[in-house]
């Protein structure tokens, strides 16, 4: 646990230190605050137009970060070795998943805080300004419940760029395969939707397909909350079981992602 | 503390890339304790691949590894492994006194510990008043005595010296040279990599000659040199002219 924790401690106090992270922490915010000034261009439910725009500008920051930093802090290739330095300790392959993805993980989740506390300070000025017509309500104990949502999925992110860094070299695949991954978990919902509508028995085969692929790519919609921060109605009534399945389920998946980076690691030779 | 026994190592075929190549093929060296071996050759005869066999990067194909009487060395192995890379690479944007505390941290050292470890080890190395300063700021022969001090944190039994020398200027080398003798003397076991021969005669008694990953010669400096002496009717061949020597003259 001491080499897992030291190891999270340098990989936060590594990003923490980036210039890039800052720059990219910074125009997440300056975004946030020019939000107010887009909210002009709408006329009505200015309220969902608010809320959507910043988990947009969250979700939007926390893809660049885990894309083009985490990526590149996880990546080994000929010009990157750090790797190298880190296991020339007594530190297990395991104790490195688990350190560097603890380490990335909390790096991730203090930027997004900060973007979060950014958005509810501006929707709770602007929503006296606007009034109740077009902003009627905001509730917080949903708006955190869908920051957690969208944390899971940033952090489900974060563990395939783990899984896959695992088993390829190279900075440049890893984020192809990562967008992939996102691009398919976003699409594969839409797609069964549509072959769901159709009656013929090979669209029934092709569900059946599309419903095992759900299994290595989730449905992330599961988790997407944000709607559910302008209502009063029950988080389990919006999203039609108890809040805390899909969360579950998420952190299961992302469980068994990790077990799977460390069975890879362990069995590859770092070469 | 370090025995190879007919070890093999081939780095399989990379698609569209180079096809598999057989790196060391059935080599048998041995390392014990409180002596100090010099693993020379040339590039791609299989140093690399040896050093990365016993830090457990990797496994050999074949063969027995036995590294501080474990053969499938554990990461708590490392714990007595003092391992200088030939390339520095760390977190960059940390401080050297962190990456110090990082290695001492993982060998389950106390903080006062690591303090005053690492107090006497930037001070003995000279960068002590660069300590709080981030590596990225460090020059290449400043980055590779951080990465020494690392090696040393924790009182390591086996060091292994991958080109300790390399970005050092000469006064830089005395140095280094002078602490690897205070650690020989005080009894750790030494594996050193180098090109500079000169350092590995001055350093080390016995040497190793790898050659397209195969042993060439295991034994004494002075016993190469006077067999080499004796083949070419020479006097006085030094290290470098026994080297070269023996390695153009392999048939294969």
């Amino acid at each position: 646990m001491n080499r897992i924790i030291a190891l999270a401690k340098i990989t936060f106090l590594n990003g923490l230190r980036r210039n890039a992270v800052w720059g990219l922490c910074i125009f997440a915010l300056v975004s946030e605050i020019c939000g107010v000034f887009f909210i002009d261009f709408f006329g009505h439910d200015l309220g969902r137009v608010i809320s959507d725009f910043h988990f947009s500008i969250m979700w939007s920051a926390g893809m660049l970060f885990i894309l083009f930093y985490a990526v590149q802090a996880i990546a080994w290739d000929d010009d990157h070795r750090i790797i190298d330095s880190i296991l020339a300790r007594p530190i297990s392959r395991t104790e490195y998943v688990l350190g560097t993805m603890t380490g990335l993980s909390l790096l991730l989740l203090c930027f997004e805080l900060l973007l979060a506390a950014l958005a509810v300070a501006e929707i709770i000025w602007i929503k006296p300004v606007i009034g109740e017509t077009y902003f009627p309500v905001f509730s917080m104990t949903h708006f955190s419940f869908a920051w957690i949502g969208l944390q899971l999925i940033l952090l489900t992110h974060l563990g395939i760029v783990m899984l896959v860094s695992a088993a390829i070299r190279g900075a440049f695949p890893v984020m192809l395969i990562t967008l992939a991954y996102s691009l398919i978990c976003s699409g594969l919902p839409v797609v069964r939707e549509s072959i769901g509508q159709q009656s013929e028995a090979s669209a029934q085969g092709l569900d059946k397909i599309l419903q095992g692929m759900n299994m290595i790519f989730p449905d992330f919609s599961l988790l997407d909350l944000k709607d559910s921060v302008l209502s009063n109605q029950s988080m389990e009534i919006m999203i039609g079981m108890p809040v805390w399945i899909p969360f579950s389920l998420m952190a299961v998946y992302l469980a068994i992602v990790l077990v799977l980076s460390c069975f890879i690691y362990q069995r590859r030779d770092i070469l | 503390m370090i025995q190879f026994i007919n070890v093999h190592k081939t780095y399989p075929k990379q698609i569209n890339r180079s096809p598999a190549q057989h790196a060391l093929k059935g080599i048998s060296i041995s390392l014990k304790r409180g002596e100090t071996l010099g693993l020379i050759g040339q590039n791609g005869a299989g140093k690399s691949t040896s050093i990365r066999l016993i830090m457990g990067y990797m496994r050999p194909d074949r063969g027995k590894l036995i590294v501080l009487g474990n053969e499938n060395p554990s990461p708590a192995t490392r714990r007595h492994i003092g391992y200088l890379p030939e390339t520095s690479s760390f977190p960059p944007n940390l401080t050297c006194m962190e990456l110090l505390r990082f290695a001492g941290r993982c060998c389950d050292m106390s903080n006062n510990t690591i303090t005053e470890r690492s107090d006497g080890l930037l001070d003995r190395l000279g960068i002590r008043d660069a300590r709080n300063r981030r590596l990225s700021e460090y020059s290449k022969g400043m980055q590779q005595r951080a990465s020494f001090a690392a090696a040393l944190i924790h009182d390591p039994d086996l060091l292994i010296l991958d080109e300790p020398m390399s970005g050092l200027d000469p006064i830089g080398r005395a140095e280094i040279i002078d602490l690897i003798h205070d650690l020989r003397r005080q009894g750790k076991s030494i594996l050193f990599c180098s090109h500079l021969l000169d350092d590995v005669a001055r350093i080390t008694d016995d040497v190793a000659i790898l050659h397209q990953g195969h042993v060439l010669y295991n034994g004494s400096i002075a016993s190469l040199c006077s067999q080499q002496s004796v083949v070419q009717g020479a006097t006085g061949i030094s290290l470098q002219d026994a080297f070269v020597s023996i390695v153009k003259g392999y048939q294969p």
